[in-house]
């Protein structure tokens, strides 16, 4: 069952018109996207600086570093395997909820702060501008790439981009209050994750 | 990871490292086939002819994100399937039952085997319409187009497990023998 050819020569025709980066170029343009969000990162971070408050050293370096790991995971599953493997799929799924669990369960041991509601709203709308950055410079430079799982991949950079900026803010933030921590910190996460996803499929549809 | 590159493979990669020489036989390689299950799949050439168009113009597009080494046959296979069932949920049709067509019936030099083969795929047609979804896709998969039972399973997201049993129990329910094609 051959083709005609004037349907092969429409689709060469077409095809001179569409831009598609190549994998060295796209790789490339990702490894920007990462290191303007980075840097867009460090800047904010830098003006709040980094506030341990009561948190040992270490409880911090750990929990920014199981981050900034699953960070690097979701982005290197919206690189690479199209078929991620169900037992790698349930790591990955598993990991935040993991950890948020254990930061909420070592505040909850930390001696009690008042909480309010509007001491949250600055962590809500830091992950939003970090996350707003990181989001933007993957989203922009991986757009229209993906032609099977657009909405997988939109829900991975943008689960990327929620622990890049989860992790700082963690780091800027020395209140250790459960309540606050899940507001102001994974709720700001989960908002900026759902806003980033929303528009995700659209974007990276091929 | 693809444990055995084929030439449309290789092509592919040679695509998406930039190599725009290998579009055309990559085209070659792949489009009857895709034109082949497309048609089986929506009933209409033009249809068919404009699903292929699309596949090849997402696989251009998204070339970039195929998998390194990967298997160029199911990527382009569930892309198709994708644009197929898009397609037709905005039609609001059903995909049709996917029987092997009249091109391998026997030659038209032998009438009667002809006419008989017409008979037997009708019947075919009509146990394979009673099929679940899943169980009619295994066997289109594997059984018709001739993937390997990893291959079609990477098209639709299953298991390879998975898509043994269910291309199993339509075997089964179709009354035809088979043997493991899981390599």
């Amino acid at each position: 069952m051959s083709m005609p050819a004037e349907l092969k020569a429409k689709l060469a025709a077409e095809i001179q018109r569409t831009p598609s980066p190549t994998r060295s170029q796209l790789s490339l343009r990702t490894a920007i996207a990462v290191v303007v969000g980075l840097v867009g990162t460090a800047i904010i971070l830098g003006r709040h600086g980094i506030r341990p408050g009561t948190r040992e050293p270490f409880f911090m370096a750990a929990v920014t570093l199981i981050m900034l790991s699953f960070a690097a995971r979701t982005l290197l599953a919206a690189m690479g395997s199209l078929w991620t493997s169900p037992r790698g799929t349930q790591r990955l799924v598993a990991m935040p909820f993991v950890l948020l669990s254990a930061v909420a369960i070592a505040y909850a041991q930390a001696p009690a702060q008042a909480h309010s509601l509007r001491g949250d709203l600055p962590c809500v709308l830091m992950t939003l501008a970090i996350g707003g950055i990181v989001g933007a410079a993957v989203f922009v430079a991986r757009r229209a790439t993906e032609p099977l799982r657009p909405t997988l991949n939109g829900l991975l950079l943008a689960s990327f981009s929620a622990a890049v900026a989860g992790a700082a803010v963690f780091l800027a933030c020395p209140l250790a209050e459960t309540w606050h921590f899940a507001i102001g910190h994974v709720g700001g996460a989960i908002l900026l994750g759902g806003l980033l996803g929303a528009i995700g499929a659209r974007v990276m549809r091929a | 990871m693809n444990a055995q590159p084929t030439e449309l493979d290789e092509l592919m990669e040679r695509y998406a490292h930039g190599d725009a020489a290998a579009f055309e036989p990559l085209y070659d390689g792949l489009a009857p086939r895709l034109r082949g299950f497309l048609r089986r799949s929506v009933n209409d050439a033009a249809l068919a002819d404009d699903l292929v168009q699309q596949t090849f113009l997402r696989m251009h597009r998204g070339r970039a994100s195929f998998e390194r080494n990967g298997a160029v046959l199911p990527w382009a296979y569930a892309i198709a399937r994708r644009l197929m069932f898009d397609a037709l949920r905005s039609r609001r049709r059903k995909p049709e039952t996917a029987i092997p067509n009249e091109e391998l019936l026997p030659s038209a030099d032998d009438p009667e085997a002809r006419v008989a083969g017409r008979e037997d795929l009708a019947k075919l047609a009509a146990k394979l319409a009673t099929l679940p979804e899943d169980h009619r896709t295994a066997f289109e998969l594997v059984r018709v187009e001739g993937l390997s039972l990893a291959e079609a399973a990477a098209v639709v997201g299953a298991t390879p497990a998975a898509m043994k049993m269910r291309a199993h129990r339509a075997y089964v329910a179709l009354g035809i023998a088979h043997g493991d094609n899981d390599s």
